[in-house]
């Protein structure tokens, strides 16, 4: 069994580890972006801070997204480009094959979080917090491990299809949230109806309902009260 | 555990036309089978439905003893297979490749994979999806026989390779099936290089098998028969006239006929036709009038 | 023994292997107590069954132009000059009874087989 597992997180790594190196980027740097940008403009008021920060804190949930569902599709690329058939002629039950790529991809999946944690430590620990707030790095740090962990899950069990399904539904997303970025501003022009915050009272609700998709709605400030 | 492979009433269908109908196999231990048929008979399908990768809707599949799919791993873990297509991880370097198959099969021989690394002169640091056709050929028997298995399946092994990488991998193939007694099931439509080895054959045509007996039944039986003034036709013949021609070299017509025996000489004898010649065919040339006759051959 | 053997012979290739080692030792290419190729060595460079082998060895064995000794290979025999004598003249036959088949096949008489024989072996004694 471990002989098995040690060759499923050879191969996983194998197949990840280029994809790895734009996420750990984006993961490092990202916190210290966003703290830059809201504490560098001089002694700011707590509030004007807290107000920047939760603008630009928005992309920390879609990093973790995206960071879920990358290492998900790493996972199975490499099974997707030879129709599975190597792995499906291995001595190993399937559902404990896949359950063996489903804990190395999780394993994987620590790199980037791990980056994002040092990323989170590095920006809180230099900045200049006005009075009254305080850093949450570790907070932070867990929720995006969390909420990318989720990601990861159910990408995966997507992903564990067919190449077709799998490219229809990351499309699919990619075309929805771009669509929905571009458009959705674009519509409320021309039709002038106000269709963002129906959009975020959405998400925010399917954030806080009860169940993992909570782990998005919460807070995902660096620096807050 | 008699056979090595044990297929009964097996029924596939893929699309409106495709099908497998009835399927039965039986692979002694020990033998080297060879499954033939021409492209489209539905070889490569039956060897997926053998290995679990397709779902059949009737008829029981048995490999090793062993159900498929219920207990298919144990006949996996057993079982070496060459794919038609090549089915290595293509960013795999030869010695991940080989560690990576290490890995899962319990019974490797290290000394022996590194043997036949060398023999084959495949580069260890050279990713599977840069090897050449040839190369990627030969590293997959190597993984298939370095695992040592008790059975081989092996789908058109050699189709596309130049001779001398055909030549190193049957040589490679024979020398574990002599050394551990292996059981070789291969399907190919290079029906030559098969005749050397086989010592079964089970023809596919159309989803339905037409023949499976030992090889030399199946060509001992049926013969050339050079006539000249031949009768009519082959009514009350104590053979089967499987098919005749005109023969183009000579003036006279060939029948292809099963069943023979020298005494039948006196049919052609009363009917005044003249015996020119009596030959034996290869097996190309039976595999060709069975599939031409579209009848099925019983030993 | 790496001449090739031919599938699409009527002869069966168990036969064509056993002869060619009784030719072999006929003309003493192997010697009493020589080791032929093990069973292995055969089937894999002539890319052959190896029931094949076996079953040619067999052969060879009964006939006593081989023994095979469980678990160290197959060795030739001692022939006695005699038998060995009668095995060539046994192949000449075989070698002009095909000889004249193949004749008779392209309806080629008698007299002319009879005459291309001596003058080929009479370029051949010259030679």
């Amino acid at each position: 069994m471990t002989r098995e597992m040690t060759q499923v997180l050879r191969l996983q790594w194998l197949a990840s580890r280029w994809l790895l190196v734009p996420l750990v980027l984006l993961c490092v740097a990202l916190p210290q972006g966003v703290v830059r940008l809201t504490t560098s403009f001089g002694a700011q008021s707590a509030g004007e801070l807290l107000s920047a920060m939760q603008q630009l804190s928005a992309v920390f949930p879609y990093l973790a997204a995206i960071t879920g569902a990358a290492v998900a599709l790493a996972a199975w690329n490499w099974d997707h480009r030879i129709n599975h058939v190597y792995a499906l002629t291995l001595p190993i039950p399937r559902a404990r094959y896949a359950f063996l790529k489903l804990w190395a991809g999780a394993v994987i999946l620590l790199i980037p979080a791990l980056a994002i944690w040092i990323g989170a430590w590095i920006a809180t620990s230099t900045a200049v917090v006005p009075d009254g707030l305080r850093t949450y790095p570790f907070a932070f740090g867990a929720r995006f491990l969390l909420a990318a962990a989720l990601v990861y899950g159910t990408m995966f069990a997507l992903a564990a299809g067919t190449i077709r399904t799998t490219l229809i539904i990351s499309i699919g997303l990619v075309t929805i949230i771009i669509g929905a970025a571009l458009g959705l501003p674009f519509l409320e022009r021309q039709f002038e109806i106000d269709l963002m915050t129906p959009l975020y009272t959405a998400l925010e609700a399917i954030g806080r309902l009860p169940g993992p998709s909570q782990v998005f709605g919460g807070s995902w400030l660096l620096i807050d009260v | 555990m008699s056979n090595a492979i044990e297929v009964r009433g097996l029924q596939y269908r893929a699309g409106r036309s495709f099908s497998l109908r009835d399927v039965s196999l039986t692979v002694p231990r020990g033998s080297i089978y060879g499954f033939l048929g021409p492209n489209g008979a539905g070889k490569t399908t039956t060897v997926r439905l053998l290995l679990g990768m397709a779902r059949r809707e009737a008829g029981t599949v048995s490999v090793l003893g062993h159900e498929v799919p219920g207990e298919l791993p144990q006949a996996l873990a057993a079982t070496g297979y060459v794919p038609e297509r090549p089915h290595i991880y293509p960013s795999l370097r030869v010695d991940e490749a080989m560690r990576c198959h290490a890995a899962f099969h319990r019974r490797w021989d290290a000394d022996w994979a590194g043997r036949l690394q060398r023999m084959f002169e495949l580069p260890g640091d050279r990713r599977v999806g840069r090897l050449s056709k040839g190369e990627t050929g030969k590293l997959m028997m190597l993984l298939a026989l370095a695992q040592r298995p008790g059975l081989l399946i092996l789908d058109e092994p050699t189709d596309g390779l130049d001779p001398m990488v055909r030549r190193d991998v049957l040589t490679a193939l024979l020398d574990y099936v002599s050394e551990a007694g292996a059981t070789v099931f291969i399907s190919s439509h290079l029906v030559h290089e098969l005749e050397r080895m086989c010592d079964w054959v089970g023809v596919l045509d159309h989803g339905r098998m037409i023949a499976e007996m030992p090889i030399e039944v199946l060509k001992g039986g049926i013969k050339r028969i050079r006539l000249a003034a031949p009768p009519t036709n082959g009514h009350h013949a104590p053979f089967e006239v499987l098919s005749r021609a005109h023969d183009p070299l000579a003036s006279c017509e060939s029948w292809v006929v099963r069943g023979w025996s020298d005494p039948m000489m006196s049919y052609f004898d009363t009917a005044g036709a003249t015996v020119r010649d009596v030959v034996d065919l290869d097996l190309e040339e039976v595999f060709v009038e069975l599939l031409r006759s579209g009848r099925e051959v019983k030993a | 023994m790496h001449d090739e053997i031919d599938p699409r012979s009527p002869v069966p290739l168990y036969e064509q292997i056993a002869a060619r080692i009784r030719v072999a030792v006929a003309a003493q290419e192997y010697r009493a107590g020589d080791p032929l190729p093990s069973v292995r060595q055969l089937s894999s460079t002539l890319r052959v069954n190896p029931s094949t082998v076996v079953q040619a060895y067999r052969d060879l064995e009964r006939e006593g132009f081989v023994e095979m000794r469980h678990g160290a290979g197959t060795f030739v025999r001692e022939v006695a000059p005699a038998a060995r004598e009668q095995e060539r003249k046994r192949q000449a036959r075989d070698l002009v009874r095909s000889l004249l088949a193949e004749a008779a096949r392209l309806g080629i008489g008698a007299a002319d087989v009879a005459q291309a024989l001596t003058d080929e072996m009479g370029v051949a004694t010259h030679e």
